[in-house]
């Protein structure tokens, strides 16, 4: 049986399940990202593995 | 009844077909999704940390809608999601080519694409060769170019009659048989054109007859349909009827760049039409 089309204005309930498939699908998509291994790799990408600069010694700590 | 029947087994099928390509174009960049972010680089839209998170976010939006879509689960929220994906892929490239790049629109890696042919999925070209193949090829007068440009646009014409018209009870008189006459009329005289190969200067006469009779169609709409031609519906329609076609028509005439960046655009139109149509005529309990 197919379903009966008819105009109808999208409501709130169609914008909402719109942008829960958004962040879902986001999400879902930065996920299979990362446990792929052809997947980016956003450590790299994102510039977080430049060397931090050493932590200061604390005062009175063995050189 | 039975007329109607079949055209809610027609939205059937784009429903399904649309979704079908989403899941198809997500697996693709799923796939290697490094060689997307360099696609999506080349455009020089997108920087910094927004580039790697875009190119791992979208394969995942497209995947879930296209799946929502094929499964007829949520289709007006799914169909307004592809329907924003694709106005999204349409600027890209209008932005890429107002840049003048020639660039290959990273949309079915999966299926691969050759960026010297019009660019449609490698299983409609396989077909259409086949198909070129099977009724003489080169040697019966046949040219593979245009067999491939004329499916697209039928697949046009389909599309934007399905648009304007629909199983419901709500009126739609005129529009769909109007633009589709001006589809198909535009179509069999680019074709007949490209087909006898004018001398330059009956080229740019037939430029000036093809831009003078879009004008005159829009005036005649107005003249016979009055305030009502300025509803979106029919705007729309002409816009989206008359631009690619003209744009088609005079780029093939002038013999002018690559059509990869207009087909790309063309192609993506014809699968948003479909997708805004479901958003506002899909099923009543989804609203």
């Amino acid at each position: 049986m197919t379903p009966s089309y008819q105009y109808r204005r999208p409501g709130l309930r169609s914008l909402g399940w719109a942008l829960a498939m958004v962040i879902g699908g986001a999400l879902l998509g930065l996920g299979l990202n990362h446990v792929s291994s052809v997947g980016i790799n956003m450590t790299i990408a994102l510039g977080l593995d430049e060397p931090s600069a050493p932590a200061a010694p604390a005062a009175g700590a063995k050189p | 009844m039975r007329g109607r029947s079949a055209q809610a087994w027609l939205w059937q099928a784009f429903r399904l077909a649309v979704g079908f390509l989403f899941v198809l174009a997500a697996a693709g960049k799923l796939r290697d999704p490094v060689k997307f972010m360099g696609g999506m680089d080349q455009y020089g839209l997108v920087h910094g940390p927004i580039l790697p998170l875009g190119a791992a976010a979208i394969p995942g939006i497209e995947l879930v809608a296209g799946l929502c879509l094929l499964l007829g689960w949520r289709t007006r929220a799914a169909a307004g999601v592809i329907s924003g994906l694709l106005l999204m892929f349409i600027a890209a490239m209008a932005a890429a080519m107002s840049k003048h790049l020639e660039l290959d629109c990273s949309c079915f890696d999966l299926m691969g694409s050759d960026p010297n042919a019009f660019p449609i999925p490698a299983f409609c070209d396989h077909l259409l060769t086949w198909l070129f193949q099977l009724f003489g090829g080169a040697a019966a007068g046949l040219d593979l170019g245009l067999l491939k440009m004329n499916a697209v646009l039928a697949a046009l014409a389909v599309a934007l009659h399905s648009l304007t018209t629909e199983p419901s009870t709500v009126p739609r008189p005129w529009i769909w048989r109007s633009t589709l006459a001006k589809a198909l009329a535009l179509w069999t005289a680019f074709v007949l054109l490209r087909a006898c190969e004018p001398a330059p200067w009956a080229v740019e006469w037939l430029k000036l007859l093809l831009l003078l009779s879009g004008l005159a169609w829009l005036v005649l709409d107005l003249f016979r349909h009055g305030w009502g031609t300025l509803r979106w519906g029919v705007l729309l329609g002409n816009a989206l009827i008359l631009g690619p076609l003209f744009w088609l028509a005079l780029y093939k005439l002038s013999d002018g760049p690559s059509l990869l960046g207009w087909g790309t655009i063309l192609r993506d139109v014809a699968m948003l039409l479909p997708a805004l149509w479901l958003v506002f005529y899909g099923p009543v309990d989804e609203a």
